[in-house]
């Protein structure tokens, strides 16, 4: 539980520092097309606009079944996508991705802690995805790996 | 010239109507010619003759004459022709002859009539017949008077003789009066007073053959009442007379007589017998016979009376001289007394035994008073009753105490006035005993004769006294009647033997045997054979008596029949329950109403592992182990309330084991009620509750062992949540920093930060509401005030598309329950059902009934027992659960519930709870129907309510003014509405920053502030510190959802009066504001607060 004692005085610096290296990081991302799918609202809007402001264009979809539908339609560089989802879920997403465009490199999240879960990016690693993004991490962390994995 | 109808002239001469006036004359005339011939007769001629006027016409006087007359008829028609006009000849004794032949005696009158110049006779005839008759009679009277007359001279002559006896003379009387009156019977009866009958005396009847009558009359007919009232009785014809109705079957119609004459005989006024003269046909009886009759019956009471006088005479010499001889030799005291003149009393005459009594000589006595012979006092005893005798004119008894010369006793004494023919009292004559030792005799041979009279009938058993010699019974009681079929008179001067009262001969032969060898016989068993009847199995005693120097034989003979069943009843009953008894499948023992074992059997001893002495010698309840109800149901058997109970109790067995065992104790009582001992049945339940305890020690485990892993699955479920909620925190804090420069971004992404932290917050609170360790607090209670409590909080979360229903039926019983998990559960299945009827309207129906668990339920659900369940019934018609789902519903964390929307922990919480309280949560389920939940709390048997202070009632405010501050704004909402319920003013804020401006603006407008802990922007602590600021006194409660890190004593050491545990229960927090605004509750740091 957080203790709203102590919450206002601090200012959470760690793994923001990275962006702010770059002359204007609103062009890191140019030309560069993600999709992100992710069914928790709040960090899909917050990822979304995170990386929008790194000029990435991001296709957020809610669940795996919406991102297979937005793949079908846009050409994208990299598949971010939480490996747990109501629906159809992340192992089927990556399922689809490997057997339509092989090429497409993606970053798998995982709510961590369970060993379900931890099976689950075994599972995804096994299928060959290019990083894997454990929960919590924050925005700095995304963009690196984000970064890292554009330029591999 | 016509005649004048109307004129008395003219009326005399019509001859009709003169011929009228003759027909209806008494008189019978006749009219006749010269030539001597009848021209005219009238209606009474015709009736006397018998002959018609015509007829008459016809006839000459010849005709209508005896031929005797005829002569005297000649002389006179003769004379009658020679006389001159004026002729009057008048004629006694006259006959005239009628139709049928008879002479009938007249007079007649003869007178000349000259009609026409002719003459004519007129003869007027009188019917002399009956005056004939009279005369006759007359005449014959007084001859039969004369008989009559003389008959009663003949019975006086007779009457002096002393020698003939009386029914001589009577025989005299009755032969002499029949004859006098000519009557066929005559005799005489005297009334016999005992019977009230009439006995014949004598008689004398004209027939020989007659038997002597033997015929009763009864008493109080109207015939005797007719004797007493009348001289004589005249009857013509019994068979017509009231009064000899009674008596004419039974005597006059044998006896053939149709007439009698009966004249009471009376002795000094007093009817004592009856002369009867009778005639075997009807009779007149005339008055000189009547007074006949009368002087026989006074000849009858006169020789009545010379008998009388007769013995009276002879009797009184005879007893003169008895007297003589009595009061001579007599043993009781005889004297007489002179009384003289001056009131004085003289001894006159004393017999021998009053000499003796007194204890002088009898020449001593005469003329002597007794102060003269006596000492003073006794002296002035006799005198005083003397004059008691004297005084009270009358005869006097009485008994005295006397110490006399002749010795001292108690003396009856009979005195009687004896007077002068003035009427004077001038003797007294005394009669005394000495009654000392004849009344002590007396009553004690009353007192034991009675005693064994009665004893001798009353005795159940049959008694019977026999001669000893003839064998013959003398007497038998009642008892013997009864055992034998008889009549005591059909039985006594027979032997038993004639009788055949053995039903065996070798036995009767036996007890004679063995009364001759031993003299009696005791309990002798033998079969008596009743006159009717099978025999009867019996005990016979025998003991040889003597009665009046008679040898005899008293017999007392007892039926056992009954005895003998009702031994053998016992024996059976007892082997019965003595086998029942010496089970070796429980505990038995029986206990005295002074808890002293009476009885155990081995199987009570092998459970205590005590001998039977050892178990013997303690007391009921010395076993015991710790404190149940055992003694006070004990005590209220003792007082008879109850007369069972039953129990689970423990002991304490020989070698310190605690023994475990249900109890069923009866109470078993005398006639009168009061207990007469205790029948324990006691089973060792050892083994079966500590198999059960380690069944719930296993199962205690099983669930914890679920629980976590039931964690690791929540671990693993929330992780995800709470990671992103994490994520999203470290996000929005990272954009914030990056959008530092803009404020209206930072507060943007401080806001998401907030919100997701809230998330997380909400999480980890159900998580803690799952896992908290609290200790069950469960209670004897009833579940209505319980539920209507929570679901007031629930009805205030309903939105407005949700129909509520409640439903609490009284009869519901009592369980043993914790309130707060109750509430929790209710809380949880009415979020649920509201939960699946979001977005349509639907109904929450929540009922509590009493229902009896049978067989069929126990079948369908094994967490059942049969009995009495009080049952809570959640209802809803929400979307329904599918089988599949139905299936899992108890499952922790599994919920249909969206993300973010549920734990799934809602119904395998309510599973537990419900395990908890022995009971059983059932769903049923229809999808698109909606579900009905039923959770079964078994009634608690023994239980008592707990007080109404376990939190179940509410306490009411009074209008004070609550400020009341939660984030939530679903409680603040059912909080306000409860407020408001409890009469208070509530001011409910969901913003503490909102909240303390408002406080600042009006501080005294608040009697109570009520915040949470923990809200956004501002905890709980810090509203109270800033509150105390501006009001130091102001009281204040901490709601706080998890109690772990703040404790009561933190909380009022931060300045509030008190922590209130969320969820809030109307009832605790009602109690916790009472006693904060009653000031129960000091308030904290006094000394910062002056």
């Amino acid at each position: 539980m957080m203790d709203p004692d102590q919450a206002p005085g601090r200012t959470p610096t760690d793994g923001t520092s990275a962006p702010s290296d770059e002359a204007s990081s609103s062009e890191i991302g140019r030309g560069i097309e993600l999709l992100l799918a992710d069914d928790d609202e709040t960090l899909r809007t917050v990822q979304t606009g995170y990386l929008r402001r790194y000029g990435y264009t991001v296709y957020p979809a809610e669940d795996g079944r919406a991102a297979i539908n937005l793949l079908k339609n846009n050409k994208v560089d990299l598949v971010i996508t939480d490996m747990v989802m109501p629906g159809s879920d992340g192992v089927e997403v990556i399922r689809h991705i490997r057997k339509l465009a092989p090429e497409i490199k993606i970053i798998a999240i995982s709510g961590g802690g369970a060993t379900r879960r931890e099976l689950l990016l075994d599972i995804a690693r096994v299928l060959g995805v290019s990083r894997t993004l454990e929960k919590p991490f924050t925005m700095a962390e995304l963009l690196a790996t984000v970064r890292e994995v554009l330029n591999q | 010239m016509p005649k004048k109808p109307n004129s008395p002239s003219a009326l005399w001469s019509d001859s009709g109507f003169l011929r009228a006036i003759l027909e209806s004359s008494p008189t019978a005339v006749i009219v006749i010619d010269d030539s001597w011939r009848i021209l005219f007769s009238n209606t009474e001629a015709e009736r006397l003759s018998g002959w018609s006027s015509e007829e008459l016409s016809k006839l000459s006087l010849e005709a209508l004459t005896p031929p005797r007359l005829h002569a005297r008829l000649a002389a006179f028609k003769k004379e009658f022709s020679e006389a001159g006009s004026s002729f009057k000849w008048s004629a006694p004794d006259l006959w005239i002859v009628t139709k049928e032949g008879r002479e009938h005696p007249i007079e007649a009158c003869w007178n000349t009539l000259d009609v026409g110049g002719k003459r004519h006779v007129v003869v007027s005839v009188i019917d002399v017949e009956s005056r004939r008759q009279d005369e006759r009679a007359r005449l014959m009277g007084q001859e039969r008077t004369e008989v009559q007359k003389t008959a009663l001279l003949q019975m006086a002559e007779g009457s002096g003789e002393l020698a003939a006896d009386f029914g001589t003379r009577m025989q005299k009387i009755v032969r002499l009066a029949a004859r006098a009156v000519n009557a066929d019977r005559a005799s005489v009866w005297m009334i016999d007073d005992f019977g009230g009958t009439l006995v014949c005396t004598a008689l004398s009847d004209s027939t020989e053959d007659v038997p002597e009558p033997s015929v009763k009359r009864v008493e109080d007919s109207s015939y005797f009442k007719a004797l007493e009232q009348e001289m004589t009785i005249a009857v013509s014809d019994v068979r017509t007379d009231e009064r000899m109705r009674d008596m004419l079957a039974s005597y006059f119609e044998p006896a053939g007589v149709v007439a009698t004459l009966d004249a009471p005989v009376r002795i000094r006024a007093r009817v004592v017998g009856v002369v009867c003269l009778e005639s075997r046909a009807r009779r007149t009886w005339t008055p000189s016979e009547n007074a006949f009759a009368r002087h026989v019956a006074d000849q009858v009471s006169h020789s009545l009376l010379l008998e009388e006088n007769i013995n009276t005479e002879r009797s009184a010499r005879a007893t003169a001289e008895r007297l003589q001889q009595i009061f001579s030799h007599t043993t009781e005291a005889m004297f007489s007394i002179r009384v003289t003149p001056s009131r004085e009393f003289t001894f006159e005459e004393f017999n021998p035994a009053a000499a003796a009594m007194i204890g002088v000589s009898l020449t001593d006595v005469y003329g002597r008073r007794p102060q003269d012979l006596l000492p003073p006092d006794v002296a002035a005893t006799l005198n005083a009753n003397y004059r008691r005798c004297l005084d009270e004119d009358r005869a006097i008894e009485y008994t005295d105490v006397l110490a006399l010369p002749g010795g001292a006793g108690i003396f009856h004494t009979f005195l009687v006035p004896i007077r002068d023919e003035t009427g004077r009292i001038v003797r007294i004559a005394g009669f005394a005993r000495d009654i000392a030792e004849e009344e002590r005799a007396k009553r004690a041979l009353q007192d034991s004769e009675e005693k064994f009279f009665k004893v001798f009938q009353s005795s159940p058993d049959a008694i019977v006294v026999s001669d000893m010699e003839t064998g013959r019974l003398i007497e038998v009681n009642e008892g013997f009647e009864r055992l034998f079929a008889c009549k005591a008179s059909e039985v006594i001067g027979r032997t038993s033997f004639e009788l055949g009262l053995w039903a065996s001969l070798k036995a009767r032969e036996q007890l004679v045997k063995t009364l001759q060898e031993k003299g009696t016989v005791r309990d002798f068993t033998a079969m008596a054979q009743p006159l009717s009847g099978p025999p009867r199995p019996c005990m016979v005693s025998a003991e040889p008596v003597e009665i009046g120097g008679r040898r005899c034989l008293v017999y007392v003979v007892r039926d056992i029949t009954k005895q003998l069943a009702a031994e053998n009843a016992l024996r059976q009953s007892e082997a019965r329950f003595r086998s029942y008894f010496e089970s070796p499948l429980v505990g038995m023992a029986i206990i005295g109403p002074d808890r002293r074992w009476i009885e155990v059997n081995d199987h009570l001893c092998r459970i205590f592992e005590y001998a039977r002495d050892e178990l013997m010698a303690q007391r009921w309840g010395d076993l015991t182990q710790g404190n149940d109800g055992e003694p006070v149901l004990f005590e209220r058997a003792l007082r008879g309330e109850i007369d069972s109970y039953a129990l689970e109790k423990r002991y304490v067995r020989k070698d310190g084991h605690i023994v475990h065992a249900s109890i069923a104790v009866r109470c078993i009582r005398k006639a009168d009620g009061s207990p007469d001992y205790f029948l324990c049945v006691l089973q060792d339940q050892t083994a079966r509750v500590e198999a059960e305890r380690g069944q719930q020690e296993l199962e205690s485990q099983l669930r914890q062992a679920q629980k976590l892993e039931a964690l690791g699955q929540l671990a693993g479920g929330i992780a995800h949540d709470f990671n992103n909620i994490l994520t999203a925190i470290m996000a929005y804090s990272e954009l914030a920093v990056l959008d530092i420069e803009n404020p209206a971004e930072i507060r943007q992404h401080l806001e998401q930060v907030q919100a997701a932290s809230n998330r997380a917050r909400d999480l980890v609170r159900r998580i803690l509401t799952f896992s908290r360790q609290r200790k069950q607090e469960r209670k004897p209670l009833r579940l209505e005030p319980l539920i209507e409590e929570a679901m007031n909080l629930i009805r205030s979360t309903l939105p407005t598309t949700i129909a509520f229903e409640l439903s609490l039926s009284p009869d519901a019983p009592m369980v043993l329950a914790d309130p707060t998990q109750v509430h929790q559960v209710l809380m949880n299945l009415c979020t649920n059902s509201q939960y699946a009827m979001r977005g349509h309207p639907g109904r929450l129906s929540v009922a509590l009934q009493s229902v009896e668990v049978g067989e069929d339920l126990v079948r369908l659900h094994p967490g059942l027992r049969e009995g009495r369940y009080a049952v809570i019934t959640v209802t809803d018609t929400g979307e329904g659960m599918a089988p599949d789902v139905l299936k899992h519903a108890f499952e922790p964390f599994f919920t249909t519930k969206g993300p973010g929307e549920g734990t799934g922990l809602g119904l395998s919480v309510v599973h537990g709870i419900m395990q908890d309280h022995e009971g059983v949560v059932t769903v049923d389920s229809f999808v698109g129907t909606g579900t009905v939940i039923r959770l079964y709390f078994p009634e608690s048997i023994d239980a008592e309510e707990v007080a109404a202070t376990d939190g179940t009632t509410l306490e009411r405010g009074h209008g004070e003014r609550i400020l009341f501050v939660d984030d939530e704004e679903a409680l603040c909402h059912s909080i306000r509405q409860l407020l408001e319920r409890l009469d208070y003013r509530p001011t409910v804020m969901s913003s503490p920053v909102l909240a303390l401006e408002r406080f600042r603006e009006q501080p005294d407008a608040y009697d109570l502030v009520i915040t949470d802990l923990t809200m956004p922007f501002m905890t709980g602590i810090d509203l109270g510190r800033e509150i105390l600021a501006v009001r130091p006194d102001m009281p204040m409660l901490l709601a706080s959802g998890f109690s772990g890190t703040w404790t009561e004593e933190k909380v009022r050491a931060k300045g509030f009066r008190g922590l209130l545990v969320k969820p809030l229960s109307a009832a605790a927090m009602s109690r916790a504001i009472q006693n904060v605004l009653k000031k129960l509750i000091r308030p904290p740091r006094a000394n910062d607060a002056r």
